[in-house]
């Protein structure tokens, strides 16, 4: 009896001491690794920087920006950081985990975004700023075309019970504000009912991995959008050519669900050519038509259109016309913007979240005839930039 | 005790060596996982294909279209006839005096552009220059007569120091007039945007740079495909190249190269103007300023650039500190002036 008791203690004594080598092993493992593991600045997986070696003086350690910024550190320079995350997800799976960073798993491996009514107020606010600057350019046509994000078109495919917050009801409330403004010269162009006529049809209009619409979605959307603003555009024949079939996007990134689920990118062109030449103003280059290689084979694929997002671009075009146009957008108009190129002969293109110069100098310098807002509900709704911008007006020198 | 150490060393070497395996085998999964992100060869070679497409050629078709099919309200042909005809009315309002007093103590370089002028255009495609003509006979163009008057006017509200800011609505017009022109050049430059007359995206400066080094930059305005090219640079070049010749010589080599990289562009170049009266008594170097200015003028005739006299807007009270720069009120000035020589009102 004693005798078996030793023993077991022995045994026991014996796993604890193997547990502890193996945690000392471990830590000085990982440690070692993460002295020698190379630095990156940036990561490709998750597309955005990574913090880098905080500095360190007497104020940072005080205020206690300096340890905080070393946990982050310590944490995004991990030793083989993406195959962590991969693992996680992996335990995710087996455990039944449907969400992740604001990132819905559906059934159909559809990557979905949560939206949520954070601040009614900062979107009201942008609403208005947006109705007071058309209400001072009353002879230029106005539209406003607020696209719904997949959260609301494929809400049948979120799990069930996800709590997440009605796109449509915040939506029917804007509607009614922006019909209160009662502007003569504005009209809004709801795709709403469109794209769940489409989807019902089995049409993909997201990227299954990606927060954007696909561009068959902005070709949908600029139908309608040209059928308000009144261009031949049924008369137009698109070429559609596909340049990406292994797109991964960012929800993919930024949830960390990780799956061999791959994406289309196409691109619709213009069927007789339309000339057209982008300015890249503040970077001061100008290019030829409104694609980007580099974008296409870098990190993110969908910065096909003009390389991502910049704050004033300058599109010129050989169209037969004496329109222009004025876009306030967000990444989702990147994908349009094509489509109503054989239309205007000049579209000046303002990304308000990077966009510093006076808006209302240009409205009126750049012989402006059309004005459009473009954005997808969600950014719309959680950005503060576009009422800065416009609100911003009384440029004085 | 040694031995049964050994024996739990091992194990926990083992264990590790597992959970190393077991990593890697998550690694493996990860790479499938996120391999083969390529995008489509044909597609990507469509993209590349419209990207090497020739930005002038575009642009003169695009741009082509606008004259012939649509009215737009600036035209883009452009008669360079000033500078030179007003120089003579002015000399008697102007505070500075120009050429004459340094031609006469250098006269060599007075002839040098003389002697290498003809052989300059005859290697330039002579596109703009038999547009510029030099007239001497009496009667007064209509341009002049607006020149004159612009001048005239401003003149006087320069010397009583009441020079207004620009109007939005004359900043919107001088937002839209250069909308396709580059500002280029050295401090001189610079101050065009910070002063916020025109967006700095317009802008393109070197500080403190000589021509030479502008010459480096003239990738930068290429990429820029701008119609028009406004260069405006100042005394740094004085003290840069050490006789009149050197100054000349980089001045023609600038023109060229724009011209060269930026098919089609017209060039404009606004005068290299002196040192304040103070700066300007204790270097000598920059005595040589309104000589550099003459040269220029010659220089840009003989090329075709549409040189912008603006000494006449020169007044003591608007140097800044160093005697160099220019504070806001030249620039208002110099910017309605700019506004009424390049604009459709002439």
């Amino acid at each position: 009896m004693t005798d078996r008791e030793a023993r077991e203690r022995a045994r026991k004594l014996r796993f604890f001491r193997l547990l502890g080598i193996v945690f000392l092993m471990m830590i000085f493992l990982l440690s070692f690794l993460r002295l020698v593991w190379p630095r990156k600045a940036y990561s490709a997986q998750e597309r955005r920087t990574l913090t880098q070696f905080p500095e360190m003086t007497t104020e940072n350690l005080r205020n206690g920006t300096f340890t905080n910024a070393m946990e982050d550190y310590l944490a995004d320079q991990f030793p083989a950081r993406n195959v962590w995350v991969y693992l996680d997800d992996l335990r995710g799976r087996i455990m039944g985990e449907k969400y992740s960073q604001g990132v819905y798993r559906s059934g159909s491996s559809y990557l979905i975004e949560e939206f949520k009514r954070t601040d009614d107020n900062r979107a009201a606010k942008t609403t208005k700023a947006v109705m007071d600057y058309l209400r001072e350019y009353p002879d230029i046509s106005a539209y406003f075309m607020l696209v719904p994000n997949a959260s609301w078109i494929l809400k049948d495919k979120l799990p069930g019970g996800a709590p997440i917050d009605s796109e449509e009801d915040w939506y029917t409330s804007w509607s009614q504000e922006v019909k209160n403004a009662n502007l003569s010269n504005l009209k809004v162009i709801s795709l709403a009912p469109t794209f769940a006529e489409e989807a019902a049809q089995g049409k993909q209009i997201y990227y299954r991995t990606d927060h954007h619409w696909t561009t068959y979605g902005a070709y949908v959307g600029a139908k309608e959008l040209a059928a308000q603003m009144g261009l031949a555009f049924e008369e137009q024949n698109w070429k559609k050519v596909e340049v990406h079939n292994r797109f991964q996007g960012t929800l993919m990134s930024k949830s960390g669900f990780y799956s061999r689920t791959a994406d289309t990118i196409e691109l619709y062109l213009p069927d007789p050519d339309v000339a057209s030449v982008t300015a890249y103003k503040e970077q001061q280059k100008t290019l030829p038509g409104l694609y980007s290689s580099e974008g296409l084979t870098g990190d993110d694929p969908y910065e096909v259109f003009f390389g991502g997002n910049y704050p004033w671009l300058n599109i010129s075009t050989k169209a037969k016309t004496n329109r222009k146009l004025l876009i306030f957008k967000d990444s989702y108009a990147n994908a349009m913007i094509g489509f109503l190129c054989p239309f205007f002969s000049e579209i000046h293109v303002v990304d308000p979240r990077y966009y510093t110069g006076d808006i209302r100098t240009l409205t009126a310098s750049a012989g402006i005839t059309d004005i459009c807002f473009l954005y997808n509900i969600k950014t719309y709704y959680e950005d503060a930039s576009l009422s800065l911008i416009l609100e911003g007006g009384e440029a004085d020198e | 005790m040694n031995n049964h150490y050994k024996k739990l060393m091992r194990k926990a070497f083992h264990l590790i060596l597992g959970a190393i395996g077991f990593f890697l085998f998550v690694t493996l999964l990860y790479v499938i996982a996120v391999s083969g992100k390529k995008p489509v060869k044909a597609g990507v070679d469509i993209v590349k294909d419209i990207e090497s497409q020739n930005v002038p050629a575009l642009l003169q078709a695009i741009r082509q279209k606008d004259v012939t099919e649509i009215d737009v309200t600036v035209p883009t042909t452009e008669e360079p006839v000033y500078s030179v005809p007003e120089k003579t009315t002015e000399e008697a309002t102007m505070p500075v005096t120009v050429p004459e007093i340094t031609e006469g103590d250098v006269t060599e370089p007075a002839d040098e552009p003389a002697t290498q002028a003809p052989v300059e255009p005859t290697t330039e495609p002579p596109t703009q220059a038999p547009t510029v003509p030099i007239p001497t006979e009496p009667p007064l163009t209509v341009k002049q007569i607006k020149i004159m008057d612009f001048q005239e006017e401003w003149n006087e509200k320069l010397d009583l120091n009441d020079v207004r800011n620009l109007t939005n609505e004359e900043q919107q017009q001088i937002h839209a007039m250069f909308m396709n022109t580059i500002f280029f050049g050295d401090s001189m430059t610079q101050a065009i945007g910070d002063y916020g007359f025109i967006d700095m995206s317009q802008v393109i400066y070197k500080r403190s740079a000589s021509v030479d080094a502008l010459i480096e930059k003239i990738p930068e305005v290429a990429a820029v495909y701008p119609e028009r090219v406004v260069i405006f640079v100042g005394l740094n070049n004085c003290n840069y190249y050490k006789t009149p010749e050197d100054f000349v010589t980089a001045f023609t080599a600038l023109v060229q190269k724009l011209r060269e990289q930026i098919p089609g562009v017209t060039l404009y170049v606004s005068s290299l103007l002196p040192p304040s009266d103070v700066l300007g008594s204790t270097r000598a170097d920059l005595v040589r300023a309104p000589m550099y200015d003459a040269l220029l003028n010659h220089t840009a005739n003989m090329l075709g650039v549409n040189y912008i006299d603006s000494k006449w807007i020169v007044r003591q009270q608007n140097y800044l500190k160093d005697g160099i720069h220019m504070n806001r009120t030249f620039y208002r000035v110099w910017f309605r002036y700019l506004q009424l020589l390049m604009g459709p009102n002439l």
